[in-house]
């Protein structure tokens, strides 16, 4: 077996987690990337909500990252950090539409931009985990029927 | 097909994972095309006929060059000002065919300070004219606003009491409009009365003053007393006043019909790609497993089974693939365009109200139905080669 079939869910893990941290910081537009600002009764402005959302889901990312990290070198735990990344997943689902939330007009920056692209990464990370998980989990259920 | 025969094909089709999941893959992505492509035609066309509706104007009349800064204002809400001599409305309502007619004020308004509102686009209305949102103040609030109450579109996110300001002024929310999918939804709705008072109050009150030119207007709204006359009307307008144009519920569908083929040029020929793309892929699947099965089917058939019950098996697997592969594409579009909703009608300029689910339930029976089918008739062919194997043929060779 190569080393990439052998160690896929590991190199998955790194790449989806440092792949969302990047597309956060880089790519995926909050509105205070684009210079929308809530101004305070006092003048001052501040960042609004999506870009709490944005840090978390970039925190939530470097976290996959480095389970996939874990899982390239302790092989036995590849099963157990599959879940945790399925999970790390949901997770991040949640985090724009419940547990932090992104600006309330439909047609912000944040809303057009950041939201959808954390989500479909967030189903992959999900997906990619389940399958990695499950997969495992046959092939064990397999070992031990032999 | 009887209960043990959908347990062989469901046992085929788990005999090899990896090659039935590859062909339902690529029935995922044709049917996620297909149900975005057909969910988004429809929910333009009922966006459209509800906003025109609402609007319940025949014609507009606007200052010239600002069509399509109309279109935009209509369709997607977003904020306009643009001025023409109030004296329009008179002069329109003049000319023969004319039943009424209802000017109005546009005002764009300042970023709002509060999070998360941006720009608003508000409309000032003629109370003793008005047939846009006159029909709903009536059958709803059953009174005329005060001067400091507004009605707002479906999406403008402050709730019933709530107060919002423009340009220094308070205004209290006195109800929310019901969803049209076009502009309206984005827009806020007060007297005309209303925005000439708030121009005046913003000259100490706002940050920057509103300017609106006195005694002027942004566009007429006009009904006509026979639609046929549409045309003539049109054009007797745009000949006896200078300086307006003419918008027609017509060109607003024109335009959206134009933005959405814009979206649909790209989005069918991916469909159509992935679709020829998938027939291949079924044709070899299944020409290899007719191939692959004939001895056992030879077995079958030698042992009672038909050979109709023969084809029915692979046919069977072929509609099950399509099937599965259908109705996952089927939610993998709906989430798809769920997700990108807002980028995708923003990019493409276009308005949208959700069908009624009964509507989206029969696009995706129709998809899953179409992939199902478009499987069955890719199989049909080696399953009939298979057919007209006689049982001993089937068990001694393969077919080629």
């Amino acid at each position: 077996m190569s080393y990439v079939s052998e160690n896929w869910r590991g190199l998955a893990a790194l790449f989806l987690g440092v792949g969302t941290v990047m597309a956060c910081h880089y790519f995926l537009d909050t509105c205070a990337d684009t210079g929308t600002f809530a101004t305070l009764a006092n003048g001052s402005q501040v960042h609004m909500v999506c870009s709490w959302s944005e840090r978390a889901t970039e925190g939530v990312g470097g976290l996959i990252a480095i389970m996939g990290l874990i899982s390239l070198f302790m092989k036995q735990s590849a099963r157990a950090l599959s879940l945790a990344m399925a999970a790390s997943g949901v997770l991040m689902i949640l985090i724009p539409l419940v547990l932090i939330g992104t600006c309330k007009s439909p047609m912000m920056a944040c809303n057009l931009s950041l939201k959808p692209g954390v989500l479909v990464l967030s189903g992959l990370i999900t997906v990619v985990g389940l399958v990695g998980a499950g997969k495992l989990g046959v092939r064990m259920s397999q070992a031990k029927v032999a | 097909m009887k209960p043990s025969l959908w347990r062989l094909t469901l046992y085929n089709l788990l005999r090899r994972p990896g090659r039935s999941a590859a062909a339902a893959l690529g029935v995922l992505l044709v049917a996620a095309t297909l149900f975005a492509g057909g969910l988004i035609t429809q929910g333009v066309r009922h966006a459209v006929d509800v906003g025109l509706d609402r609007l319940g104007a025949d014609l507009m009349v606007v200052p010239a060059g600002a069509g399509t800064a109309t279109h935009k204002a209509l369709v997607m809400g977003e904020p306009a000002a643009f001025y023409m001599e109030g004296q329009v409305a008179a002069q329109v309502a003049e000319i023969s065919g004319v039943k009424s007619v209802s000017p109005q004020v546009y005002v764009e308004t300042l970023a709002s300070a509060a999070c998360c509102t941006g720009r608003l686009f508000l409309i000032g209305f003629d109370p003793a004219s008005d047939f846009t949102v006159k029909p709903w103040l009536t059958a709803q609030l059953g009174r005329d606003l005060e001067p400091d109450e507004i009605l707002v579109g479906n999406h403008v996110l402050s709730m019933p009491g709530e107060s919002m300001r423009f340009f220094g002024t308070d205004f209290r929310v006195v109800n929310r409009l019901d969803p049209t999918g076009m502009g309206m939804d984005e827009t806020v709705f007060l007297p005309v009365a209303s925005v000439a008072e708030m121009a005046q109050g913003s000259i100490t009150k706002a940050e920057k003053p509103l300017t609106i030119p006195p005694g002027h207007v942004s566009s007429v709204l006009v009904r006509l007393a026979d639609r046929d006359a549409l045309g003539r009307v049109k054009e007797q307008i745009e000949h006896e006043i200078p300086g307006v144009a003419v918008v027609t519920p017509g060109q607003v569908t024109e335009g959206v019909t134009r933005d959405l083929s814009g979206l649909m040029g790209w989005l069918l020929p991916i469909a159509g790609g992935v679709l020829l793309i998938s027939l291949m892929i079924f044709l070899i699947l299944f020409a290899a497993i007719a191939s692959e099965r004939s001895r056992e089917i030879g077995l079958l058939r030698a042992m009672g089974a038909t050979a109709r019950q023969a084809v029915a098996s692979l046919l069977g697997e072929a509609a099950l693939l399509g099937g599965l592969g259908g109705l996952a594409g089927v939610g993998l579009g709906l989430a798809l365009y769920a997700i990108f909703q807002e980028r995708i009608l923003v990019h493409y300029t276009l308005p949208f109200l959700w069908p009624s689910v009964l509507q989206q339930v029969l696009l995706g029976v129709a998809v899953v139905l179409l992939c199902a089918g478009l499987a069955i008739a890719a199989a049909a062919i080696p399953a009939w080669r298979i057919a007209h194997l006689e049982p001993h043929h089937a068990i001694h060779r393969t077919i080629r």
